[in-house]
């Protein structure tokens, strides 16, 4: 385990719409079950409506859930000046440590954003094809940078013209075998595969026995 | 799984002397990281959990396994090296100003030596290129090199505050 009152710290970022706050609802059921203390920061421009969705959502406690209004860029609070996602995470810590974990989601940015690792220890990065299937191949910061890329809702392709073979391509291309997954988060299979990522990759000291598994691309110990 | 939880020295210290190295390749981004996962050389899968504010320089030993240690073995990565060559000590100031300010605007973090400033590359090559290619002239040399960048300590970064 890490020291007393240091939770892991996880970040989930992208633009807005992709995404983010539902893969925070349906990674929270998945950590509980494996037996997680979790709590959620979330940071929005101003006002806190991501984490009163959360909140609300009835999947975790609701005093277990900090909104931080930036009131500037998004990833200024992300990434040059954490401070005030840092106080959140001391409050959560205090009201209900020791927490095993922290989610943070920045509030929606642009294709540039990156988490300081002063703040998180691991972060996600998700993009949708609704929001166009050039994105990967526009490799903006958080596409290359990100500890893993989720490229969501597939299932969404046919509607609006997203050709998901030239975007599996360019994401191979852009990440130089970084892990990446595209999912469809109404199904049970994508929120299982980032959790997976998830316990392998950062969480390894906390993970349910059967998620201990190697390095990504390498044979298992 | 092995999981290291500090950092134990350095390789080149005589106690860690006729033991065999397993090294753990780690980039510059990860060098800043306290928890990390990945394979030694070897094939050894190594978990790094580490106190906050801890950096993973060159050679920092992870793990003393008795008839083997892991160190980290920082990579070489592209690099933009940009050297000021002037003979004048005001054109040299007067360039890194420059150049310094439009690395700055675009918040990537750089690595200062004499005379040189290395940037990682983290968009393009091109992009990177494109950013002093107005300053590409007597007295700045631009180029690509690998570099193993922050091999010893963090790379500068910028604020943004608005």
């Amino acid at each position: 385990m890490s020291a007393v009152g240091d939770p892991v710290r996880i970040g989930i970022g992208g633009p807005v719409g992709s995404g983010k706050t539902r893969m925070i609802e349906r990674l929270l059921p998945l950590l509980h079950e494996a037996g997680l203390s979790v709590a959620v920061v979330t940071n929005d421009l101003v006002t806190r409506e991501d984490a009163e969705r959360i909140a609300a959502g009835g999947l975790i406690a609701p005093d277990r859930v900090v909104g931080v209004e930036t009131g500037a860029c998004p990833h200024t609070a992300i990434r040059e000046d954490p401070s005030v996602n840092l106080a959140a995470v001391a409050r959560l810590e205090r009201d209900h440590g020791p927490l095993d974990l922290v989610i943070i989601e920045s509030g929606g940015d642009n294709l540039a954003a990156t988490f300081s690792a002063d703040l998180v220890d691991w972060w996600i990065f998700v993009i949708d094809v609704a929001g166009g299937d050039d994105v990967p191949r526009k490799r903006g910061l958080g596409v290359t940078q990100a500890d893993l890329l989720v490229v969501n809702k597939i299932d969404l392709a046919p509607y609006v013209g997203a050709d998901l073979a030239l975007m599996r391509r360019d994401v191979a291309a852009a990440r130089g075998g970084r892990p990446a997954i595209f999912s469809d988060l109404g199904t049970d299979e994508s929120p299982r595969a980032i959790l997976d990522e998830l316990f392998r990759a950062v969480l390894f000291d906390r993970a349910p026995a059967a998620a201990l598994i190697a390095p990504a691309g390498q044979p298992g110990p | 799984m092995l999981l290291a939880r500090r950092i134990l020295g350095d390789a080149g210290e005589p106690r860690f002397a006729g033991k065999r190295v397993e090294r753990l390749p780690v980039d510059a981004a990860s060098a800043v990281r306290r928890r990390l996962r990945g394979r030694t050389d070897a094939g050894t899968d190594v978990a790094v959990d580490l106190e906050r504010g801890a950096y993973l320089r060159h050679g920092a030993v992870l793990s003393d396994e008795g008839d083997f240690i892991v160190a980290v073995e920082r990579t070489a990565e592209d690099a933009l090296v940009v050297r000021l060559t002037a003979a004048s000590c005001a054109a040299r100031v007067a360039a890194a100003a420059r150049i310094a300010h439009a690395f700055g605007n675009q918040h990537v973090p750089v690595e200062v030596g004499p005379d040189e400033l290395r940037v990682p590359i983290t968009t393009s090559r091109e992009v990177a290129m494109a950013t002093v290619a107005h300053e590409a002239a007597d007295g700045v040399e631009v180029s690509v090199e690998p570099v193993r960048l922050g091999c010893t300590e963090p790379l500068i970064r910028s604020m943004h505050a608005h």
